[in-house]
């Protein structure tokens, strides 16, 4: 599409923008290997999410019907109540980040995971309980993976943009300028020939 | 150290209660973007929000964890299961954002 340029046509600005495209050229480069690096690191993770949720999502239908059962054996009413007040304390520690910036957590788990008395609890109940430490580990496994993941997608998005900016709006645009620049210094130059040409013929006449 | 919190319906919560998480039981489904707004205030790490709240403030969620890095919000399943798939299908749009197309499982 042509554009309206507005650029002094000299030499010093030919230069100049040769040179910019030139770097412009430099940038797209990295920018694809850029996005091609974290296309690679993208898919693998994304998996492992998928991994990783499937898993999660077995284990805690498994505990919501553990409990459901428990419920049954009992009342609702006493589960509800003997599960009311625990004993545990979870926790997270921040140890360290991962490439994206995102934090990564170490779970901690104080106390006894067993808060009821005798009265009024069910061995299904001990069941659920006992399994809690296989569910929440995995939970926080997943929060994290699941935010570096989207950390990730955000940046390729980004990245790709820039990509697609820079191949056909900013390298089009400088090579226009370029191609003018040229034009009109030709130009100049064919007047400039066809003058001495002239002056030429005027002085040889007389 | 940071705390945990789940933002669900009162039986999803239970079980988390007795893991020693924060609770904060929403009985209306649409009232969790104000309650998971007011929640990322405090000073937690990971939010828990259970599928049938998600559903309800999806545009809430991607607003939040768009904006902060702290807390992370991770969607998990509900006791009533009756919202399959809310967390799946975010995943299927972030990767739809991230390189412009859908992917089959």
């Amino acid at each position: 599409m042509p554009q309206i340029v507005q650029v002094s046509p000299t030499r010093m600005e030919l230069l100049k923008h040769k040179q910019r495209l030139k770097m412009a050229h430099r940038a797209h480069d990295l920018l694809e290997d850029k996005r091609d690096e974290l296309m690679q690191r993208f898919f693998p993770l994304l998996k492992e999410v998928g991994r990783l949720r499937k898993e999660m999502r077995e284990k805690l239908n498994q505990a919501y019907a553990d409990l459901g059962i428990s419920k049954s054996l009992t009342s609702e009413a006493e589960v509800e109540e003997s599960m009311m007040w625990p004993t545990v304390r979870s926790g997270l520690d921040i140890s360290g980040y991962t490439m994206m910036k995102a934090p990564q957590f170490k779970l901690i788990m104080e106390g006894d995971l067993f808060c009821y008395g005798l009265y009024g609890s069910n061995w299904k109940l001990d069941f659920t309980l006992r399994s809690f430490p296989g569910i929440l580990r995995p939970l926080v496994e997943l929060a994290q993976r699941e935010e570096d993941l989207n950390r990730l997608a955000r940046e390729v998005e980004r990245t790709r943009r820039r990509v697609n900016a820079l191949e056909h709006i900013l390298i089009p645009r400088i090579q226009d300028i370029v191609k003018y620049i040229t034009m009109k210094l030709e130009e100049r130059e064919r007047a400039h020939i066809i003058n001495l040409m002239k002056i030429k013929e005027i002085t040889g006449r007389s | 150290m940071l705390k945990m919190a789940v933002l669900g319906d009162k039986e999803t919560s239970l079980l988390f209660l007795s893991m020693g998480l924060d609770v904060l039981i929403c009985s209306r489904p649409q009232e969790g973007g104000s309650m998971l707004q007011e929640a990322f205030r405090k000073d937690y790490g990971i939010i828990f929000v259970a599928e049938s709240i998600a559903q309800e403030c999806m545009d809430v969620i991607e607003g939040l964890s768009e904006k902060k890095t702290f807390p992370i919000i991770t969607i998990i399943p509900d006791f009533t299961q009756r919202f399959p798939r809310v967390a799946e299908a975010r995943l299927r749009s972030l990767i739809r954002r991230a390189i412009g197309m859908e992917l089959s499982d």
